[in-house]
């Protein structure tokens, strides 16, 4: 069975063990290729983002499999430009967002623009925001519209919006928005709601790990009524077409 | 023959979100599929129905004419002890329909583990010999796009086995972090098992777990049809434990509550 796993972390404050982690969870699915992006808190200072890269830069240098997904908090305006053609030129492919901003903030353009220019997909976060969440979840709606405003720019929508109906049903019609399916605990029915409304060309396989054990997330996919074609895309052959 | 036993399943339709195949046929065909051969079950519309024997009734009619795809399938009836008839209706479901334990949804019935009703309800189960199963969580909070739950306080789940004494007790619906706030009441219990739908962990979660808590208090639950048991087996096929620890896991360990109870239907 061949993985590639789309979604991961190394967090700063146990940086040395995410990365032991994660290399250890390459050699053992084993996976053909890991997406990994450094995280720390909600809205990080410009130190910080630079040492998140850091992290995840360090685990990219260990293992030809990893490949970075930069972060950036939009926030810092005069850092975004400088931050990413630093880390593209260490080799990061991708960028991903957070919760520093909502996915439509005005901030994010900037960002958005870099990507466009240089052909790098964006991740970003997305949870429903429901009693007492921070807007900042990141609603699908709000990366439905940066989609429909950037159809050139391609867009993953992570963890289906945890309320995956919502999320799935946001991005439909959508061709640049690919969705994953990461952390969650296992709800019957993501992986099909998604394939069924998205196309299994359209759904990629990630685990959020360390945040969610990455069989737990196979599970989703085991789990689904998929055909043989179907679960090679969304477990690797998307991914392989779609991300650097 | 090798037990595996789901210790978390439920049959009919959960209100929230249309899922398919959610009878007991549909329940054994799936679990049946994956090497099982028990599983504790309830229905969902018991947990929503204020009238909630009918639906006891008719799951019990539904066990009754199974296939028997699966060897061994459990009744427990779901109590709101929050209700002044729970006693009632629930001593007339161990005559009638020979339930074989009780099901706890603090979280949909909105009432706490250190509530006075609860503690009632333990003496009850005493008495009818009835293992109870607390639903701590059913769904993440961030999910739930009609009606947001209550959780269930997790420092009240250490106050909650002790007053239970060594009464049979199945937690489900806990989280990997939560078990470290529990993890000395469950040293000290051998009558408390933990299931596995909620533990989605970290990375060789299992192995991790065995610092925190001994494997053999861990039973097998997935929250089906709500959740899929790929996803817990997954884990537990993949880890790095000895084979006894996984055959306590999938079934030994939980057969030392269910063991000499009945098997759903009339007594």
């Amino acid at each position: 069975m061949t993985v590639i796993d789309a979604h991961t972390h190394v967090w700063l404050r146990r940086a040395e063990n995410d990365r032991r982690a994660l290399l250890d969870c390459i050699e053992s699915v084993p996976l053909k290729r890991l997406y990994v992006t450094g995280l720390d808190n909600h809205r990080p200072d410009e130190d910080t983002v630079v040492r998140i890269n850091d992290a995840a830069l360090e685990l990219m240098r260990r293992d030809e499999r990893v490949r970075g997904m930069l972060y950036l908090n939009p926030r810092h305006e005069k850092q975004v430009s400088e931050e990413f053609h630093r880390c593209r030129d260490l080799g990061f492919v991708m960028v991903k967002l957070w919760q520093a901003t909502t996915a439509d903030d005005r901030l994010n353009e900037p960002v958005y623009e870099l990507c466009l220019e240089y052909g790098m997909p964006v991740l970003l976060h997305c949870f429903c925001p429901v009693r007492g969440a921070t807007s900042d979840q990141n609603p699908p709606e709000a990366i439905a519209s940066v989609a429909r405003r950037h159809p050139e720019l391609t867009v993953m929508l992570a963890h289906e919006g945890g309320d995956f109906i919502r999320g799935v049903e946001a991005v439909v019609g959508l061709p640049n928005v690919y969705v994953d399916f990461s952390g969650t605990y296992g709800e019957r029915g993501m992986v099909d709601y998604a394939v069924e409304h998205l196309g299994a060309d359209h759904v990629i396989f990630g685990s959020d790990m360390p945040g969610s054990d990455i069989y737990h997330n196979l599970g989703k996919v085991y789990g689904a009524n998929l055909t043989e074609d179907q679960r090679d895309l969304v477990l690797w052959k998307n991914a392989e077409r779609v991300l650097p | 023959m090798t037990t595996w036993i789901d210790a978390n399943a439920w049959s009919g339709q959960f209100p929230f979100r249309r899922i398919a195949g959610t009878t007991v046929e549909e329940l054994e065909r799936k679990l049946s599929r994956l090497g099982f051969t028990g599983a504790v079950l309830s229905p969902l519309e018991a947990i929503f129905q204020e009238d909630s024997y009918g639906a006891e009734e008719a799951l019990c009619h539904d066990i009754q004419g199974r296939t028997e795809q699966l060897q061994d399938v459990w009744h427990f009836k779901v109590v709101n002890p929050a209700c002044n008839w729970w006693e009632r209706d629930l001593r007339k479901s161990v005559e009638a329909l020979g339930v074989s334990g009780i099901r706890l949804c603090p979280t949909f019935h909105g009432y706490q583990l250190a509530d006075a009703c609860v503690a009632d309800l333990l003496v009850a189960a005493g008495e009818l010999n009835l293992p109870v199963q607390v639903m701590c969580k059913m769904q993440d909070w961030r999910i739930e796009w009609m009606m947001a739950t209550s959780d269930v306080e997790i420092d009240q789940v250490g106050p909650f086995l002790e007053g239970a004494g060594d009464h049979p007790l199945i937690l489900s619906g806990l989280h990997t972090t939560d078990l470290r706030g529990v993890s000395k009441q469950l040293a000290e219990r051998s009558n408390v098992l933990v299931d596995t739908s909620r533990l989605k962990g970290s990375w060789r979660t299992l192995e991790k777990l065995a610092e925190t808590i001994s494997l053999d208090r861990l039973c097998f639950g997935s929250l089906w049809p709500i959740n899929l048991p790929d996803c817990p087996l997954a884990q537990i096929g993949a880890a790095d434990i000895p084979q006894l620890q996984k055959d306590a896991i999938m079934g030994s360990s939980i057969m030392r509550i269910l063991g000499n109870g009945p098997k759903g239907g009339p007594a």
